[in-house]
């Protein structure tokens, strides 16, 4: 129990690196944080609390060391509607709904369902995410003088450029140098632009704990249950993504399970300290492995610095100008966005990409990420159905002595291949025994077997002897007991015929 | 040459290019020669878990991830590249040093992961493990064996050798025996084993104040030892276990000390110490733990 919970080797192997890590995350996760309560309609201070309890509670429970945590752009546009309608108390109560979901699925092991989301629905899901935090950031950019633009396009510039200064460049988080900087120049030249404090209440306290303010009847948990499953579906998906990425780029393994109870775990204790709901952070996590952050200290410093700085320079965090955070969050939203998916476009082929457009599409429109899932993993399946349903065809002889027609029918019968599979038949033919040799067939589902009674029915009643051969074999794929089809042998069978 | 896939036993050597890999590598030709099993070098390449490249810049551009992903896969290519070739230098002159020596029976393996994986992977197929202690690159304290060192002798179920000094023949060896399970475990092992040969002189040692429970003890010890052509002395001292038995260990030149495994749990370990730690901390002759 303690030695699953407590390996040293995922605390304390890379302490100089995590330290650093921390620091940058933690500083990081501040615009963002902020950013993404003001997304939701609620406080700053939501978001804070979210992500620092979020951040230290995944350091432990979490199945992914290394990765980060907290308040998310994905989260936060599914809760717009339920915080403007019925208010934080709601929210905090969905939170913690949330992360009950959240273990559930961790119990049940669940996470194993990400194995139905195809890449190119994880593909949609993250550049759709990039799209939406883009976009969350317009409001702040439409209605404004030309300060702000000016403001936001040379923070813009800084963050990028700033790393290529020698020395200090890779030592100095640009982030930091374009907050710091934006608002150093608003100040000294007194501009009149939006800042953080405008935005809401900051936190002037720790966290405390409590409990939603919520009549405790069915009527509420009907209005929270819907965002609480959509919540606990995105961000599922999103930590799983996001921890398959810290996996690659630092190759090593994830305790996916764990990962999905830490989630709820998180949530829980986020939703009674004040905090939304949260989940891991693609861009959080790939800035710490870049800043060297590999175990789970990394995780932990981030979410106590970012306490620390925000309880102790809240009057500090007030006057950052939105462009400053509007600057940061662009970079979020073009480093969150999966490039490469791009550039693979012309060598995909056109299934896929319809796949990954259409999850990106329907985000985009709904401004709903588990929607886009849905309907990104229908769509692949249904391709996939087309592309096994290719997978058969008819071989067909007659005798004439015996005046006997022989279809043998071999491949893959189900649902989208079974009006294909009566077409195989010539009803219009006389002939005074027909010979159906299924053994080299497989039927997948009761489609299949309504389309062999449909044929046998058709020809009987044209007044021929129908004798079907294999007929068993063939619907013994049908029983659902996929676990002897896992074995070599049995998988033989079904690739080559009986 | 033969396959580690194929093995059914065999006595495992864990060298690491440490100052006591030719040590280990002997110790473990002795106990294969008594065994007459073959014998694995096995040198395994653990991946690490910590950074080296530190860019602060805190910024992710448009790309950045897969750049971010080639960066660091090309580094731990290029040093795992290093530690590979190393550790087959290593294996390759290990082998001829036991070929040298007229046994054949040997193989070598390489492998990723560490030590503590793979031996847990390979646990059916070790007859005995043998690995040497202070192992390059662990930063210890006190009272602490590295974290890998005890979770091997906590959940590997076979008898494991500590080497931490040269090579020295083993004419005599000690069992510390204090009547708890672990120590009648060793004492069992240890009389009925032919690991150690038969004309290896056995000292059962039991340091204890109370003089009539020391002399149940050491009852209880004879009995255990069916083996009545054993060549065993039996002592009886009181005082600071760890001072007497170290004092104990030197005035009869003993060459190998066998203990039981932790008798305790981890979590207790943790907040308390263990005896067990100490001894492996403390004690300058290869220990041999028996379970």
């Amino acid at each position: 129990m303690l030695q699953k919970y407590f390996k040293k080797e995922e605390w304390f192997s890379n302490i100089k690196g995590d330290s650093l890590a921390g620091i940058v995350v933690a500083l990081a996760l501040i615009p963002e944080a902020i950013a993404f309560s003001i997304i939701a309609g609620v406080d700053p201070k939501v978001g804070l609390y979210a992500s620092f309890c979020i951040a230290v509670v995944i350091a432990f429970v979490g199945g992914r060391a290394g990765m980060i945590s907290g308040a998310t752009g994905a989260m936060a546009l599914l809760m717009v509607t339920l915080v403007k309608e019925n208010g934080l108390e709601y929210l905090l109560a969905a939170t913690v709904l949330t992360g009950i979901l959240q273990m559930i699925a961790g119990y049940f092991k669940l996470g194993q369902l990400m194995s139905f989301v195809p890449r190119a629905v994880v593909v949609g899901f993250v550049n759709a995410l990039a799209i939406l935090i883009f976009m969350a950031q317009l409001p702040e950019l439409t209605n404004v003088t030309w300060h702000v633009y000016a403001l936001t396009a040379a923070g813009l510039v800084v963050i990028y450029l700033f790393p290529y200064v020698p020395k200090i460049g890779t030592l100095l988080p640009s982030p930091l140098i374009t907050i710091v900087a934006i608002t150093l120049v608003v100040i000294l030249f007194d501009i009149d632009v939006r800042n953080v404090g405008d935005m809401g209440a900051l936190p002037d306290t720790l966290p405390i704990f409590l409990i939603p303010q919520i009549p405790f009847n069915l009527e509420t948990l009907m209005i929270i249950l819907p965002y609480s499953i959509s919540l606990a579906m995105v961000g599922l998906l999103e930590s799983l993504m996001t921890a398959t990425i810290v996996d690659d780029l630092t190759d090593t393994k994830s305790d996916k399970n764990r990962e999905c109870s830490g989630q709820g775990v998180a949530n829980i204790a986020s939703g009674f300290m004040g905090g939304m709901a949260g989940c891991a952070m693609i861009g959080q996590s790939v800035i710490n492995v870049k800043s060297g952050g590999r175990t789970r200290l990394s995780t932990l410093l981030a979410g106590v610095y970012l306490l620390v700085m925000v309880v102790f320079l809240s009057d500090l965090l007030s006057i950052i100008p939105m462009a400053a955070l509007v600057a940061v969050m662009i970079m979020v939203s073009i480093g969150t966005f999966d490039w490469g998916s791009i550039k693979k476009l012309k060598t995909l082929p056109i299934s896929t990409n319809v796949v990954m457009v259409a999850t990106v599409v329907v985000v985009v429109w709904t401004h709903n990420l588990a929607l886009g899932v849905f309907v990104g993993v229908l769509l692949a399946s249904l391709f996939f159905a087309n592309k096994i349903s290719h997978f058969m065809y008819n071989e067909t002889y007659y005798d004439e002595a015996t005046d006997t027609r022989t279809y043998k029918i071999v491949g893959q019968v189900f649902f989208n291949s079974a009006d294909k599979f009566v077409e195989f038949f010539d009803f219009k033919e006389v002939v005074e025994n027909i010979m159906i040799d299924l053994s080299r067939a497989h039927f997948w589902d009761i489609s299949a077997v309504y389309a062999l009674d449909k044929v046998v029915i058709k020809l009987r009643r044209e007044g021929a002897n129908v004798t079907l051969i294999g007929q068993n074999q063939a619907s013994s794929t049908i029983i659902d007991r996929f676990g002897i089809h896992d074995k070599p042998e049995e998988i033989e069978k079904v690739m080559g015929g009986h | 040459m033969q396959d580690i896939k194929n093995i059914e036993q065999a006595v495992f050597a864990c060298v690491d290019g440490s100052k006591y890999s030719e040590a280990v590598c002997d110790y473990a030709l002795h106990i294969a020669k008594e065994l007459n099993l073959t014998l694995v070098l096995l040198n395994t390449i653990e991946h690490p878990n910590a950074s080296s490249v530190t860019n602060l810049s805190g910024n992710i551009a448009l790309g950045e991830r897969d750049d971010l992903l080639q960066e660091l896969s090309l580094e731990d290519a290029h040093k795992n590249r290093d530690r590979i070739n190393n550790g087959k230098d290593l294996l390759k002159e290990l082998r001829e040093r036991v070929t040298s020596k007229g046994y054949t029976d040997v193989i070598i393996s390489q492998r990723h992961g560490t030590l503590y994986e793979n031996l847990k992977e390979l646990e059916n197929k070790l007859r005995v493990v043998i690995f040497g202690f202070s192992g390059m690159g662990h930063m210890q304290k006190e009272d602490e064996i590295g974290s890998c060192v005890e979770n091997i002798i906590r959940d590997i179920d076979t008898p494991i050798i500590l080497v931490n000094r040269e090579y020295s023949p083993i004419r005599n060896v000690m069992v510390a025996f204090n009547g708890k399970s672990g120590s009648i475990k060793a004492l069992e092992e240890l009389s009925s084993s032919p690991m150690l040969g038969h004309k290896t002189k056995r000292y059962v040692v039991n340091i204890n104040s109370n003089q009539n429970s020391s002399n149940e003890l050491i009852a209880h010890a004879k009995e255990l030892i069916k083996d009545e052509s054993l060549n065993c002395e039996f002592i009886q001292k009181s005082g600071e276990p760890l001072e007497t038995l170290l004092t104990c260990i030197d005035k009869n030149s003993i060459d190998m000390l066998a203990i039981g495994s932790y008798s305790h749990g981890k979590l207790r370990t943790a907040f308390f110490g263990s005896f067990t730690t100490k001894l492996i901390k403390n004690v300058k002759i290869p220990i041999i733990i028996l379970k």
